[in-house]
């Protein structure tokens, strides 16, 4: 079993688990303050690096989105967020992120290579 | 020389169903990369008790092999970045007096997070990558410190069944 003699955790481990928290941290604080709910932003889609489409978050939409491989996507719009409703990827991660409605947030579907990003649209205000 | 040769067999064969499992049981986030990490624990096994050569041989021939069997060619460069800045990591600090197998271990984990998201940066782009970072980070930390005592524990009797 584990020596009690000697210490647990080393210098060196200390040392990583810091820099791990305290990367952990700008990064919370930079999503807390960077990213506001974006009520009135625009969803932005790109496949494959290249932008599909960029659509308001207030009209509630629902797009059926192929690859050239007949993979597909359902993206939701509706209710101030965006979500993926359906996908034939294996491993369907994409279906389980769930609703995103904060700017800055993603839903990704790796296999797909589908990025959903909701951003900062013109008449959106930032609050927190 | 074949002995080790055998023994690298043997343990690419166990993290490749290290990597098996891990697919079985997803975490609950649905965040992509977000893994258990259980094959690290070999190649941080075989990097104490055989030395890094044969330690990044078993990591690299595990990701190759479960890439081809599992997975998809283009997820192939996420899982080489990651492996590979990972075990740099991991390979200059195992040795030094200040750091034991749990400090390694989650060196090596988060450090494959990193490289997984730096390859989806250099493809997807700022938007998709910020977001998920830190979920990500965490994750590489607490399942890094829990593979780290894992290995901790179970290295004196690995080390007895023929390593250096």
């Amino acid at each position: 079993m584990i020596k009690r003699g000697k210490r647990f955790l080393k210098k060196g481990d200390c040392i990583v688990l810091a820099l791990v928290l305290a990367l952990c941290v700008v990064f919370l604080l930079g999503k807390l303050f960077l990213y506001p709910t974006a009520h009135n932003g625009m969803v932005k889609i790109t496949v494959y690096g290249e932008v599909y489409g960029e659509f308001s978050l207030l009209e509630e939409r629902e797009l059926h989105i192929e690859d050239a491989n007949g993979g597909f996507n359902t993206v939701h719009i509706g209710d101030g967020a965006v979500w993926v409703s359906d996908a034939d990827c294996p491993d369907g991660l994409c279906v389980r992120q769930g609703k995103v409605s904060r700017r800055g947030q993603s839903v990704i579907c790796l296999p797909h290579q589908l990025v959903i990003t909701v951003e900062n649209g013109q008449q959106s205000d930032v609050d927190l | 020389m074949s002995k080790r040769i055998a023994l690298g067999g043997m343990l690419v064969a166990l993290a490749f169903v290290f990597s098996y499992i891990e697919m079985l049981v997803p975490l609950p986030f649905g965040i992509p990369g977000m893994k258990l990490g259980l094959a690290n624990l070999v190649v941080l096994l075989c990097l104490y008790s055989m030395g890094a050569p044969l330690a990044v041989t078993v990591s690299l021939v595990r990701v190759l092999l479960a890439t081809f069997i599992f997975g998809s060619v283009s997820g192939m460069l996420y899982s080489l970045a990651g492996a590979v800045l990972s075990f740099i990591g991991m390979c200059l600090c195992y040795r030094h007096q200040h750091f034991s197998p749990i400090g390694v271990s989650v060196l090596g984990g988060v450090l494959h997070n990193i490289g997984q998201l730096l390859v989806a940066f250099a493809l997807l782009g700022m938007g998709g990558v910020l977001y998920y970072v830190l979920p990500l980070l965490c994750a590489g930390a607490v399942t890094g410190c829990v593979i780290g005592v894992v290995t901790k524990i179970l290295l004196p009797h690995v080390k007895q069944m023929g390593g250096r």
